[in-house]
């Protein structure tokens, strides 16, 4: 028989056990989470035909720098100054295992600034690029669209 | 009775505090990992991150005027700690001395293609969830590609 004591002990009972059985299931899903979705950045530049310069030296068998990129410009180029791993990134933060290529940043770079003009170089100041674990919750989502939109009879199976 | 009634409320509180501890940590780990700024100021070889480079008369070479005759590559690892507020190995990176010593080894005259890859690693992910939240140091992967070479 059922006491108004007993229905006072088993409410809170219910909620604490069935908070440590969320509790359980969030850890064991993040779990899964983190080891399955790995970040991955590659930033490049090799869709492009234009010099994407790291280094000052900018001719082969120059042995001075003589580049427009940091002489303030000469022999008709002209100096730009891209950060590319930077832009890149921002462009894309959590494509975290797609290839930040940085080709197109530089096209329109050029374009905007020179019209084209095929003496020019661009110049990367410092290459710069970080990871976060953040990311890595991001790569998870990215991949599970990815995923759906490839698979869209699985989608319209879940809606139903 | 008052005692247990007080007991239950403090484990109510707990039920419901927990998803906001769950959301926490996961939010505290979204700055974990490391960065690197990577430079080549000093190189005596010509490095592009395209797969162009310039002649010395100043023309623009392609694939097809320049021969691989080698791999460039440099691996590195960044090391920081509190959410990457402290930076525990260097920031700045110059890959110059390694560009010069390894196209010299091919008797090559430029890099070209070159990439910086980063690569982040399931320690950073533990250290913030379950380890520390993000205070011990975290660390990450850096792989610097590209092809050396001469011209045809």
């Amino acid at each position: 028989m059922r006491t108004e004591s007993d229905a006072h002990f088993q409410k809170p009972m219910r909620v604490a056990i069935a908070g440590r059985q969320g509790m359980a299931v969030s850890v064991i899903a993040l779990i899964v989470l983190s080891t399955a979705c790995v970040s991955q950045v590659e930033v490049k530049a090799a869709n492009t035909g234009i010099p994407v310069l790291l280094s000052r030296i900018d001719r082969i068998n120059s042995p001075n720098p003589q580049a427009g990129c940091f002489s303030g410009g000469s022999k008709g180029q002209k100096a730009i100054d891209v950060k590319v791993a930077h832009t890149s990134i921002i462009a894309a933060p959590y494509a975290s295992t797609e290839a930040q290529d940085a080709s197109a940043v530089v096209d329109a770079t050029i374009l905007a600034t020179t019209l084209g003009n095929p003496e020019t170089n661009v110049c990367v100041d410092s290459l710069t690029a970080s990871t976060r674990a953040v990311y890595w919750v991001f790569g998870v989502l990215d991949r599970t669209m990815g995923w759906l939109k490839a698979h869209p009879e699985t989608a319209q199976k879940g809606d139903k | 009775m008052r005692t247990t009634a007080h007991g239950s409320t403090h484990r109510r509180a707990l039920a419901i505090c927990w998803p906001i501890v769950v959301a926490a940590t996961v939010g505290s780990f979204g700055c974990a990992g490391a960065r690197a700024r990577v430079v080549a100021t000093s190189a005596v070889f010509p490095v592009s991150m395209s797969p162009a480079v310039r002649d010395t008369d100043g023309h623009i070479l392609m694939e097809k005027n320049l021969v691989k005759v080698g791999d460039f590559t440099l691996r590195f690892t960044s090391v920081s700690m509190l959410w990457q507020l402290i930076p525990l190995s260097r920031m700045k990176h110059d890959i110059s001395l390694e560009v010069d010593k390894q196209v010299k080894a091919v008797n090559g005259e430029a890099v070209v293609n070159l990439s910086l890859h980063v690569r982040n690693n399931g320690w950073n992910t533990w250290n913030a969830l379950i380890v520390g939240w993000g205070v011990f140091p975290g660390y990450a992967k850096f792989e610097v590609t590209g092809d050396i070479v001469r011209r045809r």
